[in-house]
């Protein structure tokens, strides 16, 4: 079949916008040289190049010459000058997933003095300055930021310390050197937080704070923090205070929920049936009609499964995802039900856990919480409510004893400072707080010195 | 070491309830409401239990069949610890009293005491104190056989329905056992508790001794609901009297239980209805100059005018008026009091009103002399009846 053969018309707007694109030449060599090709075969304005002079004059094969006047009879100017942009691509994303994955959070954290912005280059060899190369083989670079005169001298040495301390082959993402700075390596809980997404490190520098920036991770580490900041999100400060206040409410339910639904329905129904309204314990017990499982092996048969497709959805390509999250929710639960397998209630026990899981902001500490789970749901299956007394107990004993660089993982609530909590549960609206929440015990600057470098900090800012 | 003690102890007292208190829920078999009946004084106790079925609760899937919701086993022992073990041995499955929520006792054991059925409830480790008492027109395991209830799924939460729910009840109040209990054991108190029959027996007997219930529905449909049919008077643990109607009104007046609504016959020829009325009712004790004690039964109430028959004339322009409305109430009341308390006081010799009491918290010395024959005495003291009476909401209705 012979080559078929285009004819270039462009139109008067579409020539000014490639004589544009020409001249300014900021677009990418490539636009620039398609450009050229598309107004030298232009036939608009009189007899065009051939492909091969066209080719010679602007130094490209002619195949490409024809390649780009077949793209712009099929796809318009657009088509001709531009790549296609791939959609989202076709790889399982990433386990930890604020949605918004702000890869560029390095570059929007504060820069070193004397730059305007930060560049990959300019992380790298910061860090080289300050000595802290990680990983033999990688030598990955770790950037420690804090704002001077805010986070406490005691604090950043201890984090640099940490980090100079690290021996590692291989380090290929902040989770790798986490482990080093971690406080409480027994615990499930983290000491550490993690997020991409810069207006989260920026407020945690302003409140005196440090942060771990690894080349080459979207996830930069925070540290000091507590239980309370894990269960705070950035978008708590961008809403009004009152509607804050609630749903900061609601996430330490659903921590209570996520922790415990499903041994307090163990609980009740085998060992305090009196507690349960009638009809609702008569409806529960028809569910459990000729179940064959004790309540315990359903509810942990049913957990276990989710877990399972909890997992399995994560590493699914997003185009059949939800399809698959459907199957595995909709049919396989139903089908247990029918089956007589699990009874209904359960499905609802499991899928309140679920919910209120996916409600603490913080991946891992949710995961923490979730390990908790199933030591709860042991107790509680063993010696009901009292038993799940007991595994409260000792999850805030665990809590308690756990410190973060030097700050107790309860605060403000253990040690009580009842003068911290105006960023706890309340969030007190922004013209009513001034504070810094971490306060290591031996805080090198009094508050009067931070609020005036606050006011500097705004000042220049402004 | 004082941690390793501390992990020691604390993990000891788990073992205080432990395993064994685990019991499937699929396993045990709830008991709504029991029955007890019993033929002659220390014969045997005719048990009833009422227990919910699984499966028959309406909302789920499988509750929409024609089957009941609740099923009855009987059975009888001699004493009344042992009501449960007959049952057991053709139950599959362990039967639970922490759901209980009502006990009926039959008419011809309460009439030869109730006490022992008293100290089962009260003693069992799973009961509630807190459960209703009725006792039954006849029979309470006819009544909890043959009633159907049309709106609940069983007689069980009818009766818990016809306690809480309503407006009324009109002629009865809830008694719950811890109560009915505190009440026996009382010294110069005697307990009273709500009536119950099917109602078509209830109308029936209602008709056959020429009394006319105002409130009579005649749909055969509902024959077998449960009704409330008065007030059952104990003197101590045995039961003395039955009142229906009036008479039971009467006593909530005094007792200060009135709830509801109420018709005054006024003005004639018309009625006022008056509703949401608040009734406090104090008994008193004087002692005359004779040494004599003298009975003061003291009832205030207070209504909202509901309903008056004549549109025209406008109360709140007419004051003297509400007065009159407030009189007729209070003649009204003081009749039906007066009517029933001889009847307790003279014929039952019950001291439902609770004078003996009051009369031994304020003169110890006297009450100490007479309390052995106090029911007798009280059948022949002076009684004085002071009503007070108050109308709001007089205002005129557009």
């Amino acid at each position: 079949m012979p080559k078929k053969k285009y004819v270039i018309k462009l139109t008067d707007y579409e020539r000014l916008e490639l004589t544009r694109i020409i001249k300014t030449g900021t677009s990418p060599a490539k636009v620039i040289s398609r450009a050229n090709i598309l107004l030298a075969s232009d036939s608009s304005l009189g007899k065009p190049l051939t492909v091969a002079e066209t080719a010679e004059r602007f130094n490209t094969t002619p195949t490409t010459v024809q390649t780009v006047r077949t793209e712009f009879a099929k796809f318009g100017l657009h088509g001709a000058l531009y790549r296609k942009k791939r959609e989202t691509p076709p790889v399982p994303p990433k386990v930890d997933g604020n949605l918004e994955a702000y890869i560029i959070s390095i570059s929007c954290s504060e820069p070193p003095q004397g730059y305007e912005r930060w560049t990959l280059r300019l992380i790298a060899d910061k860090a080289v300055e300050l000595g802290h190369i990680v990983g033999k083989n990688t030598k990955t670079s770790v950037m420690v930021g804090y704002i001077d005169g805010l986070a406490s001298e005691e604090l950043c040495q201890e984090v640099i310390t940490r980090i100079n301390n690290i021996e590692l082959d291989a380090v290929l993402d902040s989770g790798y050197i986490e482990e080093y700075l971690d406080d409480n390596p027994l615990s499930p809980f983290p000491s550490i937080r993690f997020t991409e997404r810069p207006d989260t490190v920026a407020a945690h520098l302003l409140e005196g704070g440090v942060t771990i920036i690894v080349n080459g991770s979207p996830q930069v580490l925070m540290a000091p923090t507590t239980l309370n900041s894990l269960l705070q999100s950035g978008e708590d400060y961008y809403q009004r205070y009152q509607v804050v206040i609630l749903i900061r409410l609601m996430r330490w339910l659903a921590v209570f929920l996520s922790v415990s639904a499903p041994s307090l329905y163990v609980a009740f129904t085998t060992f305090h049936t009196e507690v349960i309204p009638t009809s609702l314990l008569l409806q529960i017990a028809q569910g459990r009609e000729g179940i064959p499982y004790p309540a315990f092996a359903e509810v942990l048969f049913m957990d276990i499964a989710f877990e399972i497709l909890r997992e399995a959805s994560l590493r699914m390509p997003q185009n059949i995802g939800p399809a698959i999250s459907i199957v595995g929710v909709l049919v396989i639960g139903d089908a247990a039900v029918r089956g007589g397998l699990v009874s209904p209630i359960m499905i609802v026990v499991v899928g309140i856990t679920a919910i209120s899981n996916f409600a603490i902001p913080t991946t891992n500490l949710a995961n923490a919480f979730r390990y908790w789970r199933f030591i709860m749901l042991a107790f509680a299956a063993s010696f009901g409510l009292l038993g799940l007394v007991y595994g409260w107990l000792w999850l805030l004993l665990d809590l308690a004893a756990m410190k973060s660089f030097g700050v107790p993982f309860l605060s403000p609530f253990a040690p009580l400072k009842i003068e911290d909590w105006q960023d706890v549960i309340l969030r007190v609206p922004w013209w009513s707080k001034s504070k810094s929440p971490f306060k290591t015990q031996k805080q090198a600057h009094s508050k009067s010195n931070i609020s005036k470098e606050l006011d500097k900090l705004r000042r220049n800012k402004k | 070491m004082t941690r390793l003690l501390l992990i020691v102890v604390l993990t000891g007292v788990l073992f205080l309830p432990g395993c064994w208190d685990r019991k499937e829920i699929d396993h045990i078999a709830f008991v709504l409401t029991y029955g007890v009946d019993q033929e002659k004084p220390g014969d045997f106790f005719h048990f009833t239990h009422l227990i919910g079925k699984p499966g028959m609760q309406g909302a789920g899937e499988n509750g929409n069949g024609s089957d009941e919701a609740y099923y009855i086993v009987t059975n009888k022992s001699k004493a009344s610890s042992m009501a449960m073990a007959g049952i057991m041995d053709f139950t599959p499955r362990e039967m639970n009293l922490h759901h209980t929520s009502n006990v009926v006792l039959g008419e011809q054991l309460a009439r030869n005491g109730v006490e022992e059925i008293l100290d089962r409830g009260m003693r069992c480790r799973q009961c509630r104190p807190t459960i209703n008492v009725f006792v039954a027109t006849g029979s309470a395991r006819e009544l909890l056989q043959l009633s159907k209830s049309n709106l609940n799924l069983n007689p069980s939460r009818a009766l818990v329905g016809l306690m809480e729910d309503t407006e009324g009840p009109f002629t009865a109040f809830p008694v719950q056992l811890i109560d009915f209990v505190k009440t026996f054991l009382a010294e110069g108190l005697d307990p009273v508790a709500p009536l119950v029959g099917l109602k078509g027996d209830v109308n029936k007997i209602a008709n056959d001794e020429g009394e006319n219930d105002e409130n009579q529905s005649e749909n055969p449909s509902d024959e077998q609901e449960i009704k409330i049919n008065g007030l059952a008077v104990f003197r101590d643990d045995k039961l003395v009297g039955l009142l229906h109607g009036e008479e039971a009104r009467g006593i909530l007046w005094g007792m200060g239980k009135k709830k509801g609504r109420f018709v005054i016959d006024y003005p004639s020829p018309g009625k006022t209805t008056i509703s949401n009325i608040s009734n406090k009712s104090r008994a008193k004790v004087e002692i005359n100059d004779l040494n004599m004690p003298v009975l003061i039964l003291e009832v205030e109430a207070k209504g909202i005018l509901s309903d008056w028959s004549r549109l025209t004339e406008r109360i709140d322009i007419k004051p003297h008026l509400a007065d009159t409305i407030r009189q007729a109430m209070k003649e009204k009341i003081e009749k039906e009091i007066k009517q029933v308390a001889l009847v307790v006081q003279k014929e039952l010799k019950a001291d439902v009103f609770g004078f003996g009491q009051v009369l031994s918290r304020n003169h110890p010395e006297i009450w100490k002399e007479i309390k052995d024959d106090w029911n007798e005495l009280y059948s022949i003291l002076d009684l004085k009846i002071i009503v007070k009476t108050e109308i709001v909401g007089t205002g005129f209705i557009r």
